[in-house]
């Protein structure tokens, strides 16, 4: 194992976790490039950013970048290697999705409810929706690439 | 990296999950090993070697 204090992020598998490794450094150096050059931006006047906002998108934009590169890596689902193990997994994949869509419904419609928050249902069916897809998106796009991957690796 | 890992666990008849469970990584990973495709390190080289009760120069060796 490397000798590294990131070691409790990182898993027990050598390949995953000298890939993701990378992945965290490759981050790390587009996060200083895109700094600097915002430093530049700045010095000159060319633009004026908000600094909450460059805080939030450099944040998102590298938790984004190494998510992408997790996903299409294809070593999320390492055991899926036949088509009904695939079928198998997208089906889970769906019910997970199902069930975080109702129960961030659930959930919000409480706090709604007793009048925690004020936004409408409409929104909230939206964002709730829009979740849901988007889990089943990543996930179904993750799995596509390690059954993928695995495929040519069979026995 | 070319090695023997493939052909040496087909003759031990043992399957990529079993190896797989036997090093302690994916299946996935043994299969990136056998094709070539991965370059493990040299304390996974010692851990297939020891649990296929051959030698590294057995396995990942070239010879011309």
């Amino acid at each position: 194992m490397e000798n590294t204090w990131i070691r409790f992020l990182l898993p027990d598998d050598e390949y995953k976790r000298r890939n993701i490794m990378s992945y965290f450094a490759e981050a790390a150096i587009l996060q200083l490039g895109v700094l600097v050059i915002m430093l530049i931006l700045s010095r000159t006047g060319l633009i004026s950013m908000d600094s909450e906002l460059v805080l939030l998108l450099l944040l998102f934009g590298s938790a984004a970048y190494i998510g992408i590169r997790y996903i299409l890596s294809g070593m999320e689902y390492t055991d899926i290697m036949t088509e009904k193990a695939f079928r198998k997994e997208r089906k889970r994949i769906a019910v997970k999705s199902i069930t975080f869509f109702l129960f961030f419904v659930g959930i919000y419609s409480l706090f709604y409810l007793f009048g925690a928050v004020s936004t409408s249902p409409v929104a909230i069916l939206g964002v709730s929706i829009l979740g849901a897809v988007i889990l089943f998106i990543t996930d179904y796009a993750s799995l596509r690439r390690s059954y993928q991957k695995n495929k040519e690796l069979i026995d | 990296m070319k090695n023997n890992v493939k052909i040496t666990r087909m003759e031990q008849k043992i399957t990529q999950e079993q190896l797989a469970r036997r090093v302690h990584v994916t299946r996935q990973t043994i299969g990136l090993i056998e094709k070539g495709v991965y370059n493990p390190t040299l304390q996974l080289c010692v851990a297939i070697a020891k649990a296929m009760g051959k030698t590294l120069d057995d396995l990942f060796w070239e010879v011309d």
